[in-house]
């Protein structure tokens, strides 16, 4: 008790400051958590959601039974662990990259230039897509015209075999840019001597980055990719619903997309909760998962 | 040794300058289109393609965007939002986040579960709108800032910047009497400017182009937002239901197309963030942490 | 997480829950108290009853309550708002203006009923919807009230509004009665001069047009830059191709069950179902592989498609002619000379034309909320708005202020000083809450230019028939969104496809009827047999 008592004498502090944060996470997060039992209930919309009627597991196995459901959660899991795939190390090498710029004009412009399509709307984004790839009249067949190229290039756009590799190419343009501010604070942390000490031991660029600078981000890395894992089932709603049409949606349609047309546009509000809730168990056990492993390979990293 | 570059690094020098200017063009490019097409006649700009000039250059879609007062009351609040909203969430982020980076905090790996589960499960929106409803929140300012005053992904983010500060400088000044808070101030928050600049752009980006709130929360007009006001006027006059209700009477009136109308709003709602970036960038700078903290 | 963390973390999930549900019926008390105000209003009536001499109403009255009016906006109006103001002076009210995107609609007005805080007057754009809030008491009956109080919309709606299923047991809701414009062949005319070419009438003659505007350079400009037909796969059915699947006799609707036909066999089924159908389809595939159509029509973004017909590229499109001819003339177009359009009515081997038939729109109404505090006011609202004059204000705005009648007969009006500037029309709040309890002869309709009167009169009249079922079908509101997921891939399909097209259509085809189709099929014959009685 008295090693509490001290503990608490000299801490206290601490758990003064968390005060706030705890205080809003409790208020604005865990008091409106009731509404998840909508997902275990059959509620329109209206009026209570306590005294809307229970109905166990209907919602789940409704959704379950229903084809483009099994469909949507397909396309979401190989979009997902695509974007993670494939996305995920872009703005760690954009970032790496960045920091190995000499010359400061040009790095701070690189820096600037590649968060931008971050605030570009995905719909503008779309047209842009358009007037780039569109076989009859973009810059690319266009080009290719110029040249001298007869027939038509094929429409990425329209395409089931090319399609998901557009929605992870567009991603990583979209996001890696505003992804490497996270990466560039981290180099900022790395003592410049580590760097100066390799260099008189002969290490070379590669090397530097691999034992010095990648070795600094790596906690940053996996606290990343632990956020990214735990968003793993929403494989992306506004980017989607811009650029799919009804010619590829067979293998871009994704939960969100479906719910999107069951839930909202028919005011099916259990069904979209109980496809949340899925989403969210899902991400949950990911997680876990990944913090489990992060801690296995090194026990300071992790977020819990 | 250090001045002469040897052919390889010559090469590889260049090469880096190749695929960094590839960079840019790739990622300047459609930012510049918009603002060139925001600048251009709608009518020359429907024939279309890419262009790095404005096509036939005209104001007149910055005119119509700017010409009612209702665009500044807007903007005018989306400024305090994003200022207020910033500053509080990053004072409540890095309180929260500089205690669950010390090991020794007890109870910390529960706390920090609690968080982190918020961020995967969230009650929807009909029980948050009912919270701020009975919490007289509802058509208030405050309904911008304090629902959403801590994002957990930021928080975890500092938390880890907290983590990397070595150890060994708050225990030194812990033995030279400092309390908590100084170490804190002192310390942590001098040595971490590049991971506060981190967090005022998340914030600020997030809460500058945040409209859900604006729209949910807020009715009266005094109150509202930019990002509602021109997401209302892209949904009134451009996609499927603007044209498809026959686009009305201000295509009637005016030339400016939807889609000038459209590059007009994303160019007016960017330039903001991009001045703030710039100002923000000196920051990320390496090396700024770590010489006070040789020893 | 360790275990034991993970234990407290079970306890105070559980103890959250149970905070909540200790909250819940706190928060049940303040909704239902404006409930157990409605509770109080029969007995007040009985009070005034009782004094004999002067019957209290048995609606609320409260003049200096806010009635709060939530809708979907046209256009965006700034905090002053003109015509709100001059609707509070017309009607003797005062009025609280919630217009929100469409886009947003759903999701706030979900909040807002979740919560209790229901608007006073809203646009319900579901008959499924409307029954729910019946069933659950948020609706108020206003049939004594409209009757007393509210002649103008009893006659507008004289004709419908018992027609309307939610209507049964007194009148809950009042329908947009603005019928949406039907869609017309829009085709260039000064094309057809260039080339010699009179205007189709067939489906042969209107496929030699198409080829020539893509083939026989028809602007004449020495280039190989313009074709036929401009469309999107988004939009068959809806505006696309209409019109040759009105040629085959098929009334197309937006997606498969948009419009609902009767089979030879009595069964009530998808517009997609019409014998015909393949038939059609082989048509327009005839003209889409020849190329004489927009080539990117699965990928192209719609904004860049009206673009094709606004720079000249395109020389025909299917669109409702207010579009072409009216709101977007001239400013839209590129071309010098402008373009002119006319809108022919292609017969088909069978001698059908036309689109399908525009019928007002039983889902889409207004509602009035129980917990009003002057219903009567909002009545009033509703009375003035579907008055001509009504129509006006919230259409154009304050006449002799924002805008004056040049010639009311032929329907020519223009607008004054600053507000030919359409941003500050708008600001003021003109045209941005013309959706508002909207008459059939609206102001819009009578201020078209004399042309697109015509062509939109033109297309009423070639109207093809179909099974309008206005009640609510419970497969539908299950399946619904499956179904018509499936029938717009088939389109997809049927219009990429390389393959048999009949195959393409009986695979798809099966698949929408085990996904609810066979069973909607069976409920609405059903209902059409009960509604031919």
């Amino acid at each position: 008790m008295a090693k509490v008592w001290k503990y608490l004498r000299r801490h206290w502090m601490l758990y003064a400051m968390l005060i706030p944060g705890l205080a809003y996470i409790i208020i604005f997060k865990y008091i409106p958590m009731y509404g998840l039992s909508i997902a275990f209930k059959d509620y329109e919309g209206i009026g209570d959601i306590a005294n809307a009627q229970w109905v166990g597991w209907e919602n789940f196995t409704k959704l379950f039974s229903k084809a483009a459901f099994i469909r949507s959660f397909k396309n979401t899991v190989i979009i997902s662990f695509a974007k993670i795939l494939f996305g995920f190390p872009a703005p760690i090498i954009l970032a790496l990259f960045i920091d190995s710029l000499r010359k400061k004009g040009l790095k701070k412009l690189v820096q600037t230039s590649v968060i931008l399509p971050n605030f570009i709307s995905w719909v503008v984004i779309y047209g842009l897509m358009y007037a780039i790839l569109g076989p009859s009249s973009g810059v690319i067949s266009e080009i290719l015209t110029f040249f001298g190229f007869e027939g038509k290039i094929p429409d990425l756009l329209s395409s089931k075999e090319y399609f998901r590799e557009v929605i992870v190419g567009s991603y990583i343009w979209k996001s890696a840019g505003i992804g490497t501010i996270v990466y560039l604070a981290a180099l900022t942390g790395i003592d410049p001597q580590l760097y100066e000490a390799a260099a008189i031991d002969g290490a070379g660029p590669w090397r530097k980055t691999w034992h010095i600078s990648l070795a600094g981000l790596r906690t940053t890395i996996i606290v990343m990719l632990i956020f990214r894992v735990g968003e793993m089932m929403h494989a992306g709603f506004d980017h989607i619903y811009a650029i799919s049409n009804n010619a590829v949606i067979s293998v871009a349609d994704i939960i969100d997309t479906y719910i999107y047309r069951v839930g909202l546009e028919q005011g099916n509000f259990s069904l979209a909760t109980a496809a949340g809730f899925i989403q969210s168990i899902i991400g949950l056990v990911m997680v876990l998962i990944t913090n489990y492993v992060a801690k296995k390979v090194d026990p300071d990293s992790g977020i819990m | 040794m250090r001045k002469k570059k040897t052919p390889g690094q010559i090469v590889s020098e260049l090469l880096k300058l190749i695929i960094a200017l590839l960079l840019t063009i790739v990622c300047l490019y459609p930012f510049w289109h918009v603002i060139m097409y925001s600048f251009s006649d709608s009518k020359e700009a429907m024939s279309g393609g890419l262009f790095v000039l404005p096509k036939g250059f005209s104001l007149e879609s910055w005119k119509m965007l700017l010409k009612t007062k209702q665009v500044f009351i807007a903007f005018g609040n989306s400024i305090a939002k994003t200022v207020v909203g910033t500053l509080i969430s990053v004072v409540i982020s890095i309180l929260t986040a500089y205690p669950l980076s010390l090991p020794y905090v007890k109870g910390r790996k529960f706390l920090q579960g609690m968080i982190f589960f918020t961020m995967l499960f969230s009650g929807g929106t009909i029980p948050t709108y009912i919270l701020l409803k009975d919490l007289h929140m509802l058509d208030t300012f405050w309904a911008y800032v304090i629902p959403s005053a801590m994002n957990v992904y930021n928080m975890f983010i500092l938390r880890n910047f907290f983590q990397a500060i070595p150890d060994s400088l708050s225990e030194s000044a812990m033995l030279d009497g400092a309390n908590h808070v100084q170490i804190l101030t002192r310390i942590v928050l001098p040595l971490s400017k590049a991971a506060l600049a981190t967090q005022v752009m998340f914030y600020g980006v997030n809460r500058w182009n945040s409209y859900m709130d604006g729209v949910l929360y807020v009715n009266d007009s005094k109150l509202q937002l930019l990002q509602v006001y021109l997401r209302q006027i892209i949904n009134s006059i451009g996609g499927k239901q603007g044209i498809g209700a026959s686009a009305g009477d201000l295509s009637g009136a005016s030339a400016i197309t939807e889609e000038s109308i459209k590059m007009t709003v994303i160019a007016m709602s960017v330039i903001p963030v991009l001045i703030v970036y710039l100002s923000l960038q000196k920051y990320f700078v390496k090396g700024t942490m770590v010489g006070s903290v040789k020893g | 997480m360790k275990k034991r963390s993970m234990r407290l973390f079970a306890l105070l999930l559980a103890a959250m829950m149970t905070c909540t549900a200790c909250q819940a019926p706190a928060a049940d008390t303040t909704t239902a108290a404006p409930g157990n105000q409605e509770t109080k209003a029969p007995a007040t009536e009985t009070t005034g009853a009782a004094e004999a001499t002067e019957p209290a109403p048995s609606w609320t009255n409260d003049d200096d309550a806010e009635i709060t009016i939530m809708m979907v906006q046209s256009a965006v109006p700034g905090a002053d708002d003109l015509v709100i103001a001059e609707l509070e002076k017309r009607t003797g009210t005062k009025i609280n203006m919630i217009s929100v995107a469409g886009a947003d609609y759903a999701v706030k007005l979900s909040s807002m009923i979740g919560a209790g805080n229901i608007p006073d007057i809203f646009e319900v754009r579901d008959l499924s919807d409307a029954q729910k809030y019946i069933d659950a008491g948020i609706l108020a009956n206003v049939e004594d009230l409209l009757t007393e109080v509210a002649p103008n919309v009893m006659e507008e709606t004289k004709d419908v509004l018992y027609e309307i299923p939610v209507n049964d047991g007194g009148v809950y809701m009042v329908p947009v009665m603005s019928r949406s414009y039907a869609m017309n062949l829009n085709v260039r005319t000064d094309w057809l001069e260039n080339l010699g070419m009179k205007m189709p009438t067939n489906l042969d003659e209107y496929k030699e047009m198409l080829r020539a505007f893509t083939e026989d350079d028809p602007d004449k400009n020495g280039e190989d830059d313009t074709y036929g037909l401009e469309f999107i796969l988004d939009h068959v059915g809806q505006y696309a191709w209409v019109s040759v699947f009105g040629a085959y006799g098929i009334p197309a609707g937006k997606n498969g069950s948009a419009v609902t036909i009767e089979l030879e066999d009595g069964t009530i089924s998808t517009w997609v179902k019409h014998p015909r159908f393949i038939e059609a389809m082989t048509y327009i595939r005839s003209i889409v592989d020849a190329g004489y159509c927009e080539p990117d029509f699965v990928s192209v973004p719609a904004a860049t498609s009206y673009e094709a017909l606004w720079t000249g590229v395109a020389g025909v499109m299917e669109f409702q002619c207010v579009g072409p001819t009216n709101n977007w003339y001239p400013g839209r177009y590129t071309e010098d000379p402008l373009p002119t359009f006319d809108f022919p009515i292609i017969e088909g081997p069978y001698g059908d034309s036309g689109v399908a038939a525009k019928y007002v729109d039983y889902s889409n109404g207004f509602v009035f909320s129980s917990t009003c505090k002057n219903l009567e006011g909002a009545a009033r609202i509703a009375n003035y708005c579907m008055s001509q004059e009504g129509s006006e204000l919230m259409t154009y705005g304050i006449e002799g202020v924002m805008w004056q009648w040049v010639d009311e007969a032929n329907g020519k009006m223009e607008y004054l000083g600053e507000y030919t500037d359409s941003a500050v029309h708008r600001a003021a709040g003109g045209y941005c809450h013309r959706r508002l309890f909207v008459p059939s002869f609206h102001a819009e309709l009578r201020t078209l230019n004399a042309q697109t009167q015509a062509g939109v009169q033109e297309a009423y009249d070639n109207a093809i028939e179909w099974a309008y079922i206005p009640y609510v079908s419970e497969v539908y509101t299950e399946n619904g969104a499956d179904m018509d997921q499936a029938i717009d891939e088939m389109m997809a399909e049927l219009f990429t496809t390389t393959g048999d097209l009949q195959e393409v259509y009986d695979r798809w085809i099966e698949e929408w009827e085990t996904l609810g189709g066979t069973e909607w099929e069976a409920e609405l014959t059903e209902m059409w047999k009960e509604m031919n009685k």
